[in-house]
């Protein structure tokens, strides 16, 4: 009886001890969390907004898939898409992130237009952005996926 | 006999969850000890998040044409004080909103001037603005904090609306929390 009793108290014990420490690491991922995902949304965000030489970045996205625009966009995405990339990482000291960008028709279809490095798509530890471009009643889905290297 | 084996039995037991409770208190109490320094460290990251989410969702920085937010303008960033954002945001922080001017316009110049070029232009994006150098320059900075503090840097892209020119540039914000001690 009493070492039941014993026993019960005990285990009762060392879970709230272990519950209390699960709670304290879960903030902090959920923190690191909060923070990668606003990262991701804002790069996606900022980058298609940008004034280029070549007109505003989603302008140009758009040439690049569906043709026309100011230059030979398809050129120009290939060329300064990853320097305008590189520069935000450096900028925010994140060197160690690796990114994969794609366009992919919404509600038609289409191939897809892809940029970065494929292998952050699949990878499980990514975390990713997305927004919509829409064209002449086409709508292209714009995705970024960002991980630690 | 038997009643006082099952007092003594009784007593056993009360003494020996007393002594469980009181170890588990220690180790409760303990435990928490030591988690304070990174409980406050989680709290800086959450006032670091914080305060990013609030310079870009702030209507005294940003240009309200664009709705989801994170595009600062120029005239507003160059007029608002830290003292201004103090009484919003309360002190002990940094912010620094840089705008990243792109290089590549130097690489289609001839090589003779490509280098003059870049040269000018790493000048142009370190000037920090004031009211009379604006729009001139392309860093803003909000109460700078003494070298020695030590803190916790968050940064994330955003836009900058240049009034002059009527483009949006990419850029970065940077925010800095002082952890204390």
């Amino acid at each position: 009886m009493v070492a039941i009793v014993i026993a019960i108290l005990m285990i009762v014990f060392i879970m709230v001890f272990l519950f209390s420490s699960l709670l304290g690491s879960q903030a902090g991922q959920t923190l690191k969390s909060e923070y990668r995902n606003l990262y991701a949304h804002n790069m996606l965000l900022s980058l298609l907004r940008t004034d280029t030489q070549c007109g505003v970045m989603s302008d140009v996205l758009k040439g690049a898939y569906f043709g026309g625009g100011k230059c030979d966009s398809t050129q120009f995405m290939a060329d300064r898409l990853p320097s305008y990339i590189s520069s935000i990482l450096n900028a925010t000291g994140h060197t160690d992130y690796d990114w994969f960008m794609e366009a992919s028709p919404k509600n038609f279809q289409g191939t897809v237009l892809a940029f970065g490095n494929p292998v952050v798509k699949e990878s499980l530890d990514s975390w990713d952005a997305r927004t919509m471009i829409t064209w002449e009643g086409y709508q292209l889905e714009v995705k970024i996926y960002v991980r630690t290297k | 006999m038997k009643s006082q084996a099952s007092v003594t039995e009784y007593l056993v037991l009360v003494m020996m969850i007393v002594i469980i409770v009181l170890i588990a208190m220690l180790l409760i109490f303990g435990f928490q000890f030591f988690t304070v320094g990174s409980e406050q460290l989680k709290g800086r990251e959450r006032m670091s998040l914080f305060l990013l989410e609030s310079f870009i969702s702030s209507t005294a920085l940003n240009n309200l044409q664009y709705q989801k937010g994170s595009v600062f303008d120029d005239s507003k960033l160059t007029v608002a004080s830290c003292e201004d954002l103090e009484t919003l945001l309360g002190k002990g922080w940094f912010a620094e909103i840089m705008v990243l001017l792109d290089e590549s316009v130097c690489y289609d110049q001839p090589a003779w001037k490509k280098n003059k070029c870049l040269r000018d232009l790493r000048k142009q994006a370190s000037i920090v603005c004031t009211k009379q150098n604006y729009p001139f320059c392309n860093i803003w900075r909000f109460c700078e904090q003494n070298k020695g503090d030590r803190m916790i840097y968050r940064s994330i892209p955003v836009n900058v609306y240049r009034k002059m020119n009527n483009t949006l540039e990419l850029g970065v914000i940077t925010v800095g929390v002082q952890t204390g001690g």
